[in-house]
């Protein structure tokens, strides 16, 4: 009988400890996506977070075709607002680096009442020098249906498009006046 | 010091396949609010990835999931000597 194919995924554990676990007896001629996507899928079911599959034919470790899941890494975001009369424009800025990738990005608008407003929705395909780029969102007040002054924070959800659905991500990036700025996969 | 006890969880998966045979697949740190539909859902991801380990039968479905919890109690050792 042919020898079977093995994955090894390596994941980080909630408390920081490395760790792996060997999946046995995989097909050997099934694609390599496959397997990713079922790898991708069983650790879902943890609290770890995924670093790498490796996939095992006899004693020979292949993972050059390995496509992680999307990093990326906040490197700049500011919100800056000008008031215009009873008008405001709001100016948020924030540059991300990492995998190019393709994004679909939704973008809110937190008021000062805590309440949330849908802005719009975009499709962004990056440019090739994509980690040195900076995205600005310019947003009249009258716009989001807020009176002057009345909008605090920017909620944008960047999903990561992957044309298999169990490798997509979306990340949440929250851009507020005087507060921590953060990025998180949700 | 005193003894320690230390808990670990597993997801446990009967993975059943076409020529009759079952294999246990473990894995670390399960969440703790893992649904049926997830199990079932991943049945289609597995289908063609894993095969019998007797024979290479197909997989077929996940017969069973659940959550091991593993007990370990470390004794107090650093009285000796």
């Amino acid at each position: 009988m042919a020898d079977k194919k093995s994955a090894v995924i390596s994941y980080v554990d909630s408390s920081n400890n490395k760790g792996s676990k060997t999946i046995t007896d995989l097909a050997d001629k099934i694609a390599n996506s496959k397997v990713w996507a079922f790898c991708n899928a069983l650790n879902s079911l943890s609290t770890n977070t995924i670093s790498q599959v490796d996939l095992v034919e006899k004693t020979d470790i292949t993972n050059a075709e390995y496509k992680p899941e999307l990093e990326l890494n906040l490197h700049t975001s500011n919100i800056e607002s000008i008031a215009f009369g009873d008008k405001k424009l709001t100016s948020v800025t924030y540059g991300l680096d990492g995998e190019q990738p393709n994004l679909s990005v939704e973008y809110y608008f937190e008021k000062s009442d805590g309440s949330v407003a849908h802005i719009c929705a975009a499709t962004i395909m990056f440019s090739a020098n994509w980690s040195d780029s900076t995205r600005n969102i310019y947003v009249f007040s009258e716009t989001t249906g807020c009176s002057a002054l009345q909008i605090t924070k920017l909620i944008a959800d960047l999903h990561f498009a992957e044309t298999d659905s169990t490798l997509a991500t979306t990340y949440r990036l929250t851009v507020a006046e005087g507060e921590t700025t953060t990025f998180e996969r949700i | 010091m005193a003894d320690t006890v230390k808990q670990s969880y597993q997801l446990k998966l009967v993975a059943g396949f076409a020529d009759g045979d079952e294999r246990t697949i473990s894995y670390d740190n399960p969440r703790p609010n893992i649904t049926a539909e997830e199990i079932i859902a991943l049945n289609s991801l597995a289908k063609g990835v894993l095969v019998g380990d007797k024979y290479g039968a197909e997989f077929s479905i996940f017969k069973d999931a659940g959550i091991a919890t593993t007990t370990q109690v470390d004794l107090d050792l650093s009285t000796q000597p």
